[in-house]
């Protein structure tokens, strides 16, 4: 059906143009509200992934403040431990030690040096390999020049002790010990594996991929990465330097070629610093996925949109097409149509108006029409009472010859005719009259022709049976008879001779003109009636009869003429058969 | 009017409703688990044993992880085992492995088998140790002729550019060992001085080496022995091991090669000297990381040289030098 429609869709019509504007207007608003709500999605979801980051972070910086100060209450114990102890190097401490130092997976070394490196006291209890150049070491230094201070350092391989090097991040202090009865400086060191702090950060996941390290606040140097080993081996950098620069915070950074958000975070005495990584084409997949979404929702949406518009719009205008084929069918001259109507809207109300109208121009046009017949029929009978003049004229002229001449009988038969002649002429001002009042005025019009042309010829009149009581229209016959005397017996040497019948066949009332003049040939018989613009003269007598015949009673009457060249004419005149009493509307036309 | 009203409303619910049930389809497709279609990386070391293989191996996860490449090491008891090598070899051809990173035992016994792999459609990717096909994908490790040349100019310097020195590699058969010789050897055609005594092959047997060093140091004729260049782990920690107990260690200059954790203490004992090492850990991580774009048909550099260093005992502690010589594990 749509697709149908669809086929029929001419681009300037009111269907296109309400498709096309309502899918504008829709892909308009709804790429509006996509685009709106992707940003707001977006701006969530990144301002989520920063509030989470940071959330995160913050919480392994609580997590690693807590074990770093359980360290450093751990390493005050030992300190006190050696301190109160009266013989902090006799083997009954380092038994007392050594259980604690076996039940804690992330010590590596608790060991009691003086200031020169001599080994005091160690676990675990094996030997001390040579060569550790322990005085050069970073701990051992910053405990002997900051006494009383606890110092962290960064990640080193321990190298004291015999069967192990492990990595280890050492607690060092300066503390003053009594040994053997003697005030010593020494330095205390414990040292701690990655155990607790890989523990702790590891856990930690930063979206998919996303991790956390931490680096030491001075130097910048990595104290724990996940991918420890791939940064020393020089395959992974990390941009430590911009790092350096923040106490707590976000930012984007790329310098490694993906864009990254960076989350940092300093963990409390220690000096050190959580960076959180994460990646932010995740958060692009995110935007990916939204972006997906709301492609989806406007692909539907506008799909939806489309068929709705097809739908109304074909609604709305299909009733105005039916409505222009109507006018087609007008345009082309069938006034006779109604549009039907099936709703009460616009179009329904202009479809009742365009049948009103349409009913209106019938009416006009039927107007037109009788107006158009009835001057017609005024006109004619203007031309109809023209005759009287001149025939009276003609008549009187005679008249007055005969009275010279002194034949008094046929001036007496004359005047009678004549008279006769108008009273019926005048018929009280009736167009139809009983046929025998018409044949009788063509009688007596033949009788004074008869002696105007000094019995040139001879005339009879007949009427069968059933014409009897019969109506005609008046003044119909004189104009032929006229037309054969003239044209027929008047040029003609013979005697002439005119007949008059009339009867009724097939349904209709028949009056016959039948003369014996010289007659015409058919073809100009045949043109007689027919319409000639301009040609005026020997037909327009017989073409009045005929068309008034025709206009008060339609095509199916009318005369016909038959003639034959030197045999004669026939006219014949067509009339219904009506009677006294019918319905005389015709009559009043 | 109103009928299309109601029309369209209807419609509208229905597409809403249409809207609804592919976001919830969607969701659903999400929460399934998705397959296991990780690439099949296999690691063929020499041995399973031994610290270096170890790191490489370490290096080889690192990359797997970073990846997501699922990664399986094998390879057999001993370095030496090559029938068992070239049988591994085929084995995970056969079991379908989209890569596989190999550590040849031999440079040209395996050459077959790595032909017969790729030909299969399953790239090789040499580490550590070269192999005589040149269907390879590349090969990643270092130079061992230029190795060989470092090592041998660190005993000249502790010697002093003379005396009579003992070569001391695992077999004739080991190409590693024997480019390094080259190397060596050439090293020191320069330096009058410097006269190699002999080669000595002792296997992967950390024992075998002690004895036949031990035997060496011993017989002292026609002159000791100045120095020793061990050209592998095994060698090394056996030299080292005779020169402690014939108490020779400091006199007889030892330069080794590779870390292993043995070593690493003879090292900070003074016993050897100097140690050449090379980066197993990145070795590793690049095999895995080249082996996979080899299987994804990237284009990826013929060979790829690690770094070497040498390292003596008052460097071993040195921060950089640090991270390289001690894997960091937790």
């Amino acid at each position: 059906m749509i697709g149908f429609r669809f086929r029929r869709y001419r681009f300037k019509s009111i269907q296109f143009l309400i498709a096309v504007s309502f899918a504008a207007m829709t892909t308009a608003v709804v790429l509006t509200v996509s685009y709106v709500l992707y940003d707001k999605f977006t701006r969530t979801a990144e301002r989520n992934t920063f509030r989470g980051n940071e959330q995160i972070i913050y919480q392994v910086t609580k997590n690693l403040e807590y074990y770093i100060r359980s360290m450093t209450i751990f390493f005050g114990e030992v300190e006190n431990t050696f301190r109160q102890d009266d013989d902090p190097t006799g083997s009954r401490l380092t038994d007392r030690l050594g259980t604690i130092f076996n039940t804690r997976e992330d010590l590596v070394t608790i060991a009691l040096f003086d200031q020169s490196g001599r080994e005091l006291t160690a676990l675990p209890s094996v030997p001390m390999r040579s060569n550790t150049q322990l005085t050069t070491q970073s701990w051992f230094r910053s405990a002997v020049e900051n006494p009383n201070h606890l110092s962290f350092s960064i990640p080193h391989v321990q190298n004291l002790f015999k069967g192990q090097y492990k990595w280890v991040v050492s607690m060092s202090k300066g503390v003053k010990l009594t040994v053997n009865g003697r005030e010593t400086d020494a330095v205390l060191l414990v040292d701690v594996n990655f155990k607790m702090i890989d523990d702790l950060t590891s856990s930690v996941k930063l979206g998919q991929k996303g991790y956390a390290y931490i680096i030491d606040d001075s130097a910048g140097n990595i104290i724990y990465h996940p991918q420890q080993q791939l940064i020393y081996a020089g395959i992974k950098y990390e941009n430590v330097e911009q790092a350096l620069k923040y106490t707590y915070g976000s930012y984007f950074d790329d310098s490694t070629g993906t864009q990254r958000l960076i989350t940092i975070q300093t963990v409390q005495n220690v000096g050190w610093k959580i960076v959180g990584v994460s990646y932010m084409d995740e958060i692009g997949a995110t935007k990916r996925d939204i972006g997906g979404f709301l492609v989806w929702l406007l692909a539907l949406a506008l799909l939806f949109v489309l068929a709705i518009t097809l739908y109304m719009s074909a609604k709305i205008s299909q009733p105005i097409k039916r409505l222009e084929k109507s006018m087609q069918l007008v345009e082309r001259g069938n006034f006779h149509i109604a549009i039907p109507i099936r709703r009460d809207d616009e179009v329904g109300r202009l479809s009742r108006r365009f049948n009103l109208m349409m009913g209106r121009i019938r009416e006009l046009m039927d107007q037109i029409i009788s107006q158009q017949e009835s001057k017609r029929r005024s006109e004619l009978e203007v031309l109809q009472s023209q005759i009287h003049p001149h025939f009276l004229y003609n008549t009187l002229n005679s008249v007055v010859r005969l009275a010279g001449t002194g034949k008094n009988e046929e001036v007496i038969t004359m005047i009678t005719s004549l008279s006769k002649f108008f009273r019926i002429s005048l018929s009280k001002g009736k167009q139809i009259i009983p046929l025998d009042d018409e044949l009788e005025h063509i009688r007596n019009y033949l009788i004074i022709q008869k002696i105007r042309y000094k019995n040139k010829f001879e005339f009879e009149l007949s009427a069968s049976e059933e014409t009897k009581g019969l109506l005609a229209p008046k003044l119909i016959l004189q104009p032929i008879v006229e037309n054969a005397i003239y044209h027929g017996i008047e040029p003609s040497v013979d005697e002439g001779r005119i007949a008059i019948r009339a009867d009724v066949r097939e349904g209709k009332l028949r009056l016959a003109v039948e003369d014996n003049g010289v007659g015409m040939s058919p073809e100009r018989a045949a043109g007689l009636l027919a319409e000639l613009p301009g040609s005026e003269g020997a037909g327009i007598g017989l073409r009045n009869v005929h068309e008034r015949i025709r206009l008060n009673f339609g095509e199916a009457y009318g005369l016909g003429i038959e003639s034959e060249r030197e045999e004669g004419t026939v006219v014949t005149v067509w009339l219904p058969v009506r009677r006294e009493g019918d319905s005389d509307d015709a009559a009043e036309a | 009017m109103m009928r299309l009203r109601r029309n369209a409303m209807r419609l509208g619910l229905a597409a809403w409703a249409a809207a609804l049930m592919l976001t919830a389809c969607s969701r659903q497709v999400e929460l399934q688990p998705a397959p296991d279609e990780r690439k099949q990386v296999v690691l063929l070391a020499k041995s399973k044993n031994g610290d270096y293989w170890n790191t490489i191996k370490m290096g080889a996860e690192a990359a797997a992880k970073e990846f997501g490449v699922q990664l399986t090491f094998d390879g057999a008891d001993e370095e030496d085992d090559v029938a068992r090598q070239q049988e591994l070899v085929r084995q995970y051809v056969a079991y379908g492995a989209d890569a596989i990173v190999l550590a040849a035992s031999d440079y040209g016994k395996l050459a077959e088998d790595v032909d017969n792999a790729v030909r299969k459609g399953v790239p090789v990717v040499a580490v550590d140790s070269e192999v005589a096909s040149n269907r390879i994908s590349s090969f990643i490790g270092i130079d061992n002729y230029k190795a060989g040349r470092e090592a041998a100019d660190k005993l000249k310097e502790l010697a002093g550019s003379k005396g009579r020195f003992v070569i001391l590699g695992s077999s004739p058969d080991d190409r590693n060992d024997e480019q390094r010789k080259k190397g060596i050897v050439d090293e020191w055609s320069a330096a009058p001085g410097m006269s190699v005594a002999r080669t000595l092959y002792c296997g992967p047997s950390v024992s075998a080496c002690e004895s036949q060093v031990r035997s060496v140091v011993e017989d002292r004729a026609p002159a000791p022995v100045d120095g020793i260049l061990a050209l592998n782990a095994a060698a090394s920690v056996g030299a080292a091991e005779a020169l402690r107990q014939t108490g020779t260690d400091g006199r007889i200059k030892l330069v080794a090669f590779e870390n292993s954790l043995e070593e690493l203490e003879w090292l900070q004992e003074g016993v050897i000297q100097a140690t050449l090492i090379q980066n197993p850990f990145t070795m590793g991580y690049l095999s895995v990381k080249t082996a996979l774009a080899a299987a994804a048909h990237q284009k990826v550099d013929r060979r790829i040289d690690t770094e070497t260093r040498v390292i003596d005992s008052e460097s071993m502690f040195w921060s950089d030098n640090q991270k390289m010589l001690f894997p960091f594990v937790q």
